[in-house]
């Protein structure tokens, strides 16, 4: 029996495919984001609104990652936006080696950004890189502020936190001074925009901190 | 103007199989690279943060694993407690159960030192 010393990381080789990603990204200077939420936060409403305020002034392109359907894709499409639904039949994250030929349905040099959907979920995705500049995460007022506390790795590893449904603030007991504080507290660095998707609120915010984000890398490449 | 991609994998509802995929792909190539037959034992460090489940993964590892030179070895995961280095004083901390406060000087949270391990440390075969 031969006892060996193996210090290999286990998703090692999704970070390698990540990271072949983020340099077909870097070489046409495409942003790229990965939102990342539970079920129900409005991650796609998010995402029709960010559309509707960037599409004069950015080429978006999305990738939808749902487990079944094809309803997210068919929403955003309408917005004419080039999309294209992943199914990951019963994954609970995509990965890096997932969204790879998803890739060759666009022109990427034709890009600014690019905003892939991840499956609905707290857990896996934050552990899965996709080769993106920045993973966004998506939380609701309805799920409660004790969620940081709950899903530390999420917030840990999102560079921006969108508190959605602030307008159900009263109906609610949550509070966002209690998610912004224990969000920080897992993540210094977080930057925490509370909004709104049904009135707007705090929308402007975001879509400015996403347009900077994007132009920077556009210079950049 | 919507695509359609569907992703084949195989119907375990978790994301531990991917895991065990490539502990399994790693054994092998070690099992090769030394001229061993077989593997006996893989020792793992999985930290608190991770979202893998230990017991997810052995069950994972044993499935895929049939019939290939990893079959029947034993998966020994070690749990790496989540540690903190406070962002006031430095004080590096242990994290029990949630995100607490500095046991020094109370501050709230700081830099993860330690608790996202997700590692291959060690193998033995023969």
């Amino acid at each position: 029996m031969t006892r060996i010393k193996v210090i290999t990381d286990i998703l090692e080789s999704n970070a390698r495919i990540a990271k072949q990603n983020a340099e077909i990204f870097n070489e046409v200077g495409l942003y790229v984001i990965n939102l990342m939420g539970s079920p129900g936060a409005g991650k796609t409403s998010l995402l029709e609104w960010t559309i509707k305020a960037l599409s004069e002034d950015l080429r978006i392109g999305v990738i939808e990652g749902d487990i079944q359907s094809s309803i997210d894709a068919e929403r955003i499409s309408r917005l004419g936006i080039r999309t294209v639904q992943i199914n990951t039949g019963g994954a609970c994250h995509l990965d890096g080696n997932m969204i790879r030929p998803a890739l060759d349905d666009f022109n990427l040099k034709e890009l600014d950004l690019l905003i892939v959907e991840n499956v609905g979920n707290l857990v896996c995705p934050a552990e899965f890189e996709l080769g993106e500049d920045a993973k966004v995460m998506l939380l609701s007022v309805t799920e409660g502020d004790d969620k940081p506390q709950k899903y530390p790795l999420m917030f840990q590893q999102s560079a921006v936190l969108l508190v959605n449904k602030v307008d159900l603030l009263p109906y609610v007991d949550c509070s966002v001074d209690a998610i912004e504080e224990r969000s920080r507290a897992l993540n210094t660095a977080i930057e925490v925009f509370p909004i709104s998707c049904k009135t707007h609120e705090g929308l402007e915010a975001w879509s400015a901190w996403l347009k900077k984000h994007v132009g920077e890398k556009h210079e950049g490449g | 103007m919507t695509i359609l991609l569907p992703v084949a994998i195989m119907f375990f509802n978790m994301h531990e199989l991917t895991m065990a995929q490539a502990i399994l792909d790693e054994a092998q190539q070690q099992v090769e690279a030394h001229r061993a037959h077989r593997v006996l034992a893989i020792r793992l460090q999985v930290g608190e943060l991770s979202t893998a489940v230990p017991e997810a993964l052995t069950f994972s590892f044993e499935v895929i694993s049939k019939n290939t030179c990893a079959q029947d070895a034993r998966l020994d995961i070690t749990r790496v407690p989540w540690r903190i280095r406070c962002s006031s004083c430095q004080k590096e901390y242990r994290v029990h159960d949630r995100l607490a406060l500095c046991p020094e000087c109370n501050s709230a949270g700081g830099e993860t030192i330690a608790g996202k391990e997700l590692m291959i440390t060690e193998m033995e075969i023969e």
